[in-house]
């Protein structure tokens, strides 16, 4: 009964490629806010080098994620596909990084207005606003590849396996 | 003891010589869910694991049993 058809344009497969390139796409806009953040901390030229890399980076979030969209809309938008598409693994991994994500950021947010007061009250908020952004997308995208990471190898069963 | 779900799904495929990716295609998911199911990482949503008992023509019982639970029954 085995069959050798791939899935490659299964509308489940589809979204989980989308879900994974956004993932991408995150991990890269954090680094993008990472150095954002590093901005305020060093030297004019190194800022300068650092700013024009974040645009590159940006460039490169766009180029991830756009395919992955556009594969999206050729099986026919995102409504068709979840409506053909059951919840599977990776929805369910993505919604618990989100979840992680989300408490990460609020602990982040408490301890960046602690640190604020009283150590850092001479830098912008724009600084503290790519601090948390950064940590929030980071602990978001990072959480999804460890919770996404690959079970292993499909078993497939053949009629060798009768011999 | 906790409760888990154990879940027959490699059993039902090997009769039928299914890969997993085959079972995944057939009702509408991935074959990292069909996987993960498996090795009981990812527990499916009723949708899921009624569609994998359709697919086999069984009642959904036969694939997933619960583990170690110790829910009275209204009998009882």
């Amino acid at each position: 009964m085995a069959t050798n058809r791939s899935n490659n344009d299964s509308p489940a497969l589809t979204i989980e490629k989308f879900m994974q390139r956004t993932a991408w796409g995150i991990f890269l806009l954090a680094i993008v806010h990472g150095m954002g953040a590093a901005e305020f901390l060093v030297p004019d030229n190194t800022a300068e080098m650092l700013a024009m890399v974040g645009k590159i980076l940006g460039v490169g979030v766009i180029l991830i994620v756009a395919p992955g969209f556009y594969q999206a809309m050729k099986l026919g938008g995102f409504r068709k596909l979840e409506c053909d598409h059951q919840e599977g693994f990776v929805t369910e991994m993505l919604s618990k990084a989100s979840t992680m994500a989300f408490s990460l950021t609020f602990v982040c947010l408490l301890a960046l207005k602690v640190i604020a007061e009283k150590y850092a009250s001479g830098l912008p908020a724009a600084f503290f606003l790519n601090v948390a952004l950064t940590l929030s997308l980071l602990s978001f995208s990072i959480s999804f590849f460890v919770l996404n990471r690959d079970p292993g190898e499909d078993d497939e069963f053949s009629a060798e396996d009768d011999a | 003891m906790s409760t888990t779900l154990e879940n027959r799904i490699r059993v039902y495929r090997a009769e039928y010589r299914m890969s997993q990716a085959d079972l995944a295609e057939k009702i509408g998911v991935t074959r990292k869910t069909i996987s993960t199911i498996e090795v009981g990482r990812f527990v499916p949503s009723t949708i899921i694991a009624l569609k994998i008992a359709y697919f086999f023509n069984v009642p959904v019982e036969d694939i997933f049993r619960l583990e170690g639970d110790n829910t009275p029954k209204v009998t009882d």
